[in-house]
């Protein structure tokens, strides 16, 4: 089989700060592969070790973050043969389609693809669309919220988690899913993996090569922080019986 | 603004029926509503399909749904933010060349197209975005008020032909209570900084003296696994507006209290003084959880009644 697992490079969003006008300070927040797109590597990687002569390649869609080496080294030292990117100004802030038509275009372009795995959502965005959106740009059956894949081959078997159930399908091949993370736990791959990952094959392609011509249909007005709620900020650091009878007291009108 | 012409709304479950097709109202001149299951008599929408999911995954038959909600001619598509209804949105927006605006916790229509905002960076900013032309939006629950002057229509039970691309093997129903914390007054919210499983007994005594529900972070969902899912507040989970909020062994991520910016009164209980959980509370307790949890109790026995 030959799987295509798609990842997005992001800020970390724990070291994303807020400027004093509101705006966020991206620049000092580090790089880092999303980390529900790490459940598609490992998933992809290990469906590919499970079914003899597959092989896995990488595939990713971005502008400024594709010269960070520290990320590709990463992706590739989970356990993809190869790595594929999509580079060109703009598709840093592209919306959803203009992505997800970059990632179908690369993969008619990688092509005889018979599996694509996404991530649930990005690390960023979390929008949880790209991966139904690309199986409906390339024309394959699509299904997200992917807790388990089986494979003979020729077709897939999947658990599909719903808010109440789950249930169980049958896709033929070609297909793309979505993945959720509890499907595995991610490897966190060994010094020597990430020696390797400097060796293995990347293949950049441009805008141009690829033909891509998709505009942005939603357009970003604004990323703001939310205004804070003022809070009283009553502090205690010692708990006299006074002070737990005082705040036990306004809990109990609340009843 | 005037309205626009045709909005549909597509929904999994009956209150975000009822909200979406509220908020239909409210932008469209026409409401439709196709519901994703049988288990809806009526709704309040102009028109209502039902749809008898009971042999299929609405995986399976996409291209007979996105037929369904093109002939509807929609300017404006909102579902709701479940598994389902985020699958029908990005197949819909692919339908319409367009993207879904996700997770959307206001809808507006102005002169230039459809308004919306969005929590983005695990809550670290809140994203406002712009689609002029056919919209699709994945409404946050709670977003528009269910209640609208719209009279009911009785629900049509349709089907649709599976594509024979994804097969529904079987359906397991999973063991998830009807869980409904964001509608309770107290919440005792728990942290991975009570430790340990057995301390959960504190939290549960506390919450049947408050009468208080009980919900936790997302770690305490998903990797100690002490609570189910739905309990879990967050920016990828519930958001609630209780009257008070007691955190305990809850750092203070934005990731966790961008979910309850709108509770009354915070109170935190944290062994470090330092956690950002008290720049954002009302009353704040520095100590052991269970120390802390044990003195409340006492506190409440000897106050209350």
């Amino acid at each position: 089989m030959k799987i295509v697992v798609c990842y997005k490079v992001v800020r970390d969003s724990q070291q994303i700060k807020e400027a004093p006008d509101g705006k966020l300070i991206m620049s000092e927040a580090e790089e880092e592969i999303g980390q529900y797109d790490l459940n598609a590597v490992e998933a992809g990687v290990c469906l590919a070790a499970e079914n003899e002569g597959s092989s896995v390649i990488a595939l990713t869609c971005a502008d400024a973050s594709l010269q960070n080496m520290k990320m590709r080294k990463g992706i590739l030292s989970r356990g993809p043969a190869e790595l594929v990117t999509v580079g060109g100004a703009g598709l840093d802030e592209a919306d959803s389609y203009v992505v997800a038509d970059a990632l179908r275009k690369a993969v008619e372009k990688i092509g005889d693809v018979d599996l694509v795995i996404c991530g649930e959502g990005s690390g960023d965005m979390y929008a949880q669309q790209m991966g139904t959106m690309l199986g409906a740009m390339l024309g394959m059956p699509t299904v997200n919220g992917v807790s388990g894949i089986k494979t003979d081959g020729t077709s897939l078997e999947v658990t599909r988690e719903l808010e109440k159930t789950s249930e169980t399908l049958k896709l033929s091949l070609p297909a793309v899913v979505s993945v959720t993370s509890s499907i595995n736990t991610p490897r966190i791959p060994a010094l020597r993996e990430i020696m390797q990952a400097g060796k293995k094959p990347v293949t950049m392609y441009t805008k141009t090569d690829l033909g891509l011509d998709a505009e942005p249909s939603v357009l970003t007005q604004s990323i703001l922080a939310p205004e804070k709620v003022a809070r009283r900020q009553e502090i205690y650091t010692e708990l006299t019986e006074e002070t737990v009878d005082n705040i036990c007291r306004q809990l109990l009108k609340t009843i | 603004m005037s309205k626009v012409k045709q909005v549909l709304a597509i929904a999994s479950g009956k209150q975000s029926a009822a909200e979406l097709t509220a908020g239909a109202a409210l932008l469209g001149e026409q409401v439709s509503l196709i519901y994703l299951g049988k288990d809806i008599a009526q709704a309040a929408a102009d028109s209502v399909i039902a749809l008898d999911l009971d042999n299929v995954s609405i995986t399976s038959c996409v291209p007979a749904l996105l037929k369904m909600i093109g002939d509807l001619q929609p300017d404006i598509v909102l579902t709701d933010c479940s598994r389902d209804g985020r699958y029908v949105a990005a197949q819909t927006a692919v339908m319409f060349g367009t993207a879904a605006v996700t997770d959307a916790s206001t809808v507006e229509l102005c002169d230039d197209g459809v308004h919306t905002s969005r929590l983005v960076y695990g809550g670290k900013g809140i994203k406002k975005e712009l689609r002029s032309g056919r919209a699709v939006v994945c409404v946050s629950s709670g977003t528009f008020d269910a209640a609208t002057s719209k009279p009911m229509k009785a629900a049509e039970i349709a089907t649709l032909p599976a594509d024979g691309r994804v097969t529904l093997v079987s359906r397991s129903s999973s063991e998830v209570q009807d869980i409904d914390i964001s509608a309770a007054k107290r919440i005792i919210g728990v942290g991975r900084g009570l430790k340990e499983e057995g301390n959960l007994r504190y939290i549960e005594r506390l919450a049947e003296s408050l009468n208080a529900e009980i919900a936790c972070t997302r770690p305490v969902a998903e990797e100690m696994k002490w609570y189910p899912r739905e309990r879990y507040i967050g920016v990828s989970g519930i958001t609630v507006k209780p009257e008070v909020y007691i955190a305990v062994g809850i750092s203070g991520q934005i990731q966790h209290t961008i979910g309850v910016t709108g509770a009354k009164t915070i109170i935190a209980i944290n062994r470090d003084k330092d956690a950002p959980i008290f720049s954002q509370c009302d009353i704040g307790i520095v100590g052991d959880a269970v120390d802390s949890l044990e003195a409340l109790l006492a506190g409440l026995g000897r106050v209350g009644e």
